[in-house]
């Protein structure tokens, strides 16, 4: 057996299979190349921005020239739109043989055109249609200055300026008294309502006569009532004492309770009773030892055995102290 | 036959005419004020007062009866005349209520009370 020299280089065999792999290996080394360099530009890399910006500025010329040429477009049509509008107010103007509403709403087509319609005054262009309309139906085989003339003497003796004419058309001056009619319903209307706010004006001051007058016989009844009651307060105690002396003369006991007090009239003693503010209860009487009740409120309580009274006296209790 | 209508029978037996028992309407009120004033003290009579109406011491019954005969005349029916029958009942009450101006009103809304029921 041959021996082979382990210095010599050994014999190398290429296949056509490590061929195609060596290509596909560098293949993919080119498309990992590109991906590299692409992320590099979206990185910001050098020059990038500067294709970037020439990029947009290009983009902002072709922009501004297609600004430009639409302007050019737009003014262009407007010249034409406001020939054709100057055309048809001319026209217009000297009469042309077609009717006025006919021309006036070919107006206001090509004014819509021009973008008028929407910033004029709409209603302004809405009163003239109608006016040219109305007096377009007037008569329509008269000339239009005629009829202008009469919408301008129509507005005037509408407006008071001039009082109407003879030679008024019959539709107008017809027109004129409905108006008339109508504003004569209306003065009428407002006399009416006039009418019924006095009413109920006039009702409202009676209802409040009334609830016044009510009031004031309230008032007084309230007074009258206080009036009795001082007067029984005041002398309602002998009134009492006289009841109380007959009741016990028919029935015929307790005669002996006081009785000869009663007979020659209540006496005051000089004793004074002290409560508090608002108390009540009852205390013995020093003449009779009979109990004496003592009203919340009273001022003076009356002994029902002899019949003396007695001036009550309030006091303020210290804070803390109970009765 | 239940014994409210025997009683009722028995009343109008005895041909009692509504006048009649107007007549009798002050004495009826002035029987039963003195009945119930004459038990209780005073004090009692006046924390009455301050708590309810001459009204509410009439019994349910009574209440009933006078209900029916409405329209009483009642011209007769004051403050002072409640006093007085209170006073006929219970001495000292009366003279509790005459020295007391709150227990005076309290009897005046009371007139007014019944006078808005009866009369």
């Amino acid at each position: 057996m041959a021996v082979r020299d382990v210095f010599a280089p050994k014999p190398s065999k290429v296949t056509d299979a490590q061929v195609d792999q060596v290509k596909e290996t560098m293949e993919h080394i080119n498309v990992v190349d590109q991906t590299i360099m692409t992320a590099d530009k979206l990185a910001g890399g050098p020059g990038y921005r500067q294709e970037l910006e020439r990029q947009d500025a290009k983009l902002s010329e072709m922009e501004r020239q297609k600004d430009e040429q639409a302007k050019e477009l737009h003014e262009t049509q407007m010249q034409l739109l406001t020939k054709e509008l100057g055309a048809k107010i001319d026209e217009l103007k000297h009469g042309g043989p077609r009717p006025i509403g006919e021309q006036l709403a070919e107006i206001q087509e090509v004014a819509g055109k021009l973008g008028l319609a929407p910033t004029a005054p709409k209603s302004t262009i809405q009163e003239l249609g109608e006016l040219m309309t109305f007096v377009n139906s007037i008569n329509p085989a008269r000339s239009i200055a005629d009829q202008i003339r009469e919408a301008k003497e129509m507005i005037q003796v509408l407006d008071g300026e001039k009082p109407p004419s003879a030679e008024m058309p019959a539709s107008i001056a017809l027109q004129m008294k409905q108006m008339d009619y109508n504003l004569q319903i209306q003065l009428k209307n407002m006399e009416d309502a006039r009418d019924v706010r006095d009413k109920e004006w006039n009702l409202k001051l009676k209802q409040f006569e009334t609830d016044t007058e009510l009031k004031r016989q309230e008032l007084a009844q309230k007074l009258a009532e206080a009036h009795e009651r001082n007067q029984m307060l005041s002398g309602g105690i002998e009134k009492v004492g006289a009841v109380v002396a007959r009741g016990m003369m028919e029935s015929g006991g307790g005669a002996g309770i006081g009785g000869g007090a009663e007979a020659a009239g209540p006496k005051i003693a000089s004793q004074v009773i002290e409560a508090a503010m608002g108390e009540f209860g009852e205390t013995t009487c020093p003449s009779c030892s009979g109990i004496i009740p003592i009203a919340r409120d009273a001022v003076k309580a009356v002994c029902p055995g002899c019949s003396t009274i007695y001036p009550v006296k309030r006091i303020s209790m210290p804070v803390g102290v109970e009765e | 036959m239940g014994l409210k209508s025997e009683l009722k029978l028995n009343i109008t037996g005895k041909g009692v005419t509504k006048a009649a028992f107007k007549e009798f309407a002050p004495g009826i009120f002035r029987g039963f004020i003195e009945e119930l004033v004459k038990p209780k003290s005073a004090l009692e009579v006046a924390q009455f007062l301050e708590t309810a109406t001459i009204w509410d011491w009439v019994p349910e019954g009574q209440k009933k009866f006078l209900i029916s005969y409405a329209p009483w005349p009642l011209e007769w029916l004051t403050t002072q005349w409640i006093i007085d029958a209170i006073a006929r009942g219970n001495k000292a009450a009366g003279y509790l209520l005459i020295t007391s101006p709150d227990l005076l009103d309290r009897i005046t809304e009371s007139v007014k009370d019944i006078k808005a029921r009866l009369e």
